[in-house]
């Protein structure tokens, strides 16, 4: 017991289950699509306006746990969100009408909503600064490795018992949270912060003041932006260019593959070389990535490495941002903080799924958007230069600021 | 089928190659160059991404079309 509250490994692990099952089970929400509309006898696009909304709802509720997070402790927020969760899944797996599709679905947006920046601030505050950011990566790593664990568990339970029951059993495969929730309370005990008189609103008002945290946010978008757009029509772009309809299984594997692997190597990256630098760059060889993509004949091949290649750029961005946003700010709300940024980073994937359709019914390519990713990412690079990430607010230099 | 395989192993290989390139040089702007602690840490995500790679591999004979599907709908929400 006195290593369970010493050890701050157990936090880790706390965290990393924690997001390994809520983004394992987020992510298998697409294999409900066909049996619930067939149940309801309703179109498809009722399906995603109500994961629209959950989406909207998740980046809502982000900074708004987060912030609850900060100020009433990891613990009890995972422990809520959980119950948020389990209530969803139960929901799921009830539905009989439109109502119930919209509810359930912006229940888990809002259980789902500031888990992953609640793991990764307990994580940071748990580690010490040499090693915080690798272990950042690992959190998100296990983000990744749920999808590939969650995801083939819940489709087995639809197959062969069907979705009503598959929905009760992920409320079952979420429960663990509530337990998770009380390692991650052990990190929970009263810190020392730099700026530990510092309230809620305070800190607001100081980062919506920092250039280097309105850069941050603004970056974070463009990643929004480019995943989901990428993992949203992708598949339908490779089926435009007459590759064969198995080539999308294996393109989003590389690219789940491999952002195991880049998140871990921009973690323990993060920990050496400058973040911000990281970051630019990592922006920067996106935008290569998508150029040299539209140049290249789309055969097998090309299409395999490109998505290899970005799924190393692809969630990498996360431990890195975080990482910045406790290097300036502290620890102390940098739940909450991460939170408004990850809501920028929503902002963006909302604009990249709706935008990459739109402009598809409208000029019949996807190139318009795919040479937007391009702009996109060498703004976002661009922006990442000036941030400084040498200065911590603290009350002493909040003064200074204010001055 | 074989085809395919053989193309997703060239494609892993090849950006894995690239991705210990990016690691190397990135390593080389790091101010505190541990080389033992570097080489521990990459000898470890090898070992990882070998058996990642080798279980997807055998998931993709034992039952291609399955883990395709289910794959296409991690990202397709």
């Amino acid at each position: 017991m006195k290593l369970l509250k010493k050890s701050p490994l157990y936090v880790v692990f706390g965290g990393g289950v924690t997001v390994f099952i809520t983004l394992g089970l987020n992510h298998s929400n697409g294999l409900f699509l066909l049996p619930i509309t067939n149940e309801l006898n309703s179109g498809r696009e009722l399906f995603s306006l109500a994961g629209a909304f959950g989406i909207l709802f998740s980046g809502i509720g982000a900074p708004i746990f987060g912030g609850l997070s900060d100020k009433y402790g990891a613990g009890r927020t995972i422990f809520i969100l959980g119950l948020l969760q389990i209530i969803s899944w139960i929901w799921v797996g009830n539905i009989n009408s439109e109502f119930d599709l919209f509810g359930s679905r912006i229940l888990m947006g809002i259980g789902s909503s500031g888990v992953l920046g609640i793991a990764l601030s307990v994580t940071g505050r748990s580690i010490n600064s040499n090693n915080k950011s690798i272990f950042l990566g690992i959190i998100m790593a296990s983000g990744s490795f749920g999808q590939f664990v969650m995801v083939p568990i819940v489709n087995y339970f639809i197959n062969n018992f069907g979705w009503a029951f598959s929905s009760m059993a992920a409320s079952i495969l979420v429960s663990p949270l509530l337990i998770m929730s009380f390692l991650i309370s052990k990190n929970s005990t009263k810190q020392k912060f730099s700026n530990n008189d510092q309230t809620i609103f305070d800190s607001i008002k100081t980062a919506i003041n920092n250039r280097s945290y309105k850069l941050l946010t603004s970056g974070f978008f463009v990643c929004g932006f480019h995943v989901t757009f990428v993992s949203t029509h992708l598949p339908a772009f490779l089926n435009d260019n007459n590759l064969e309809e198995s080539l999308a299984g294996f393109a989003l594997a590389l690219i789940g593959l491999f952002n195991i692997f880049g998140t871990l190597s921009f973690g323990y990256l993060g920990s050496k070389i400058s973040k911000k630098n990281l970051l630019s760059s990592l922006y920067f060889l996106r935008s290569l990535l998508f150029l040299s993509f539209i140049i290249a004949p789309k055969n097998e091949f090309t299409v395999l490495v490109f998505s290899a290649t970005l799924g190393i750029l692809w969630l990498s961005t996360v431990p890195l941002t975080n990482g910045i946003i406790t290097d300036i700010f502290g620890h102390k709300y940098s739940s909450m903080l991460f939170g408004f940024t990850l809501m920028s980073h929503h902002i963006g994937s909302f604009l990249g799924s709706w935008l990459g359709g739109r402009i598809f019914d409208l000029y019949g390519t996807y190139s318009p958007v795919w040479w937007l990713c391009v702009f996109l990412g060498f703004t976002s690079a661009i922006i990442h230069f000036p941030i400084n990430t040498n200065i911590e607010i603290t009350n002493h230099n909040k003064s200074i600021l204010k001055t | 089928m074989s085809v395919n395989l053989l193309i997703f192993a060239g494609a892993f290989i090849t950006t894995w190659t690239m991705l210990e390139v990016f690691f190397k040089v990135s390593l080389s702007f790091a101010n505190d160059n541990n080389s033992a602690q570097n080489d521990n840490f990459i000898f470890y995500l090898r070992l990882l991404s070998f058996l990642l790679f080798l279980s997807t591999f055998i998931f993709f004979i034992v039952n291609e079309e399955k883990l395709t599907n289910i794959i296409s709908f991690i990202c397709a929400i």
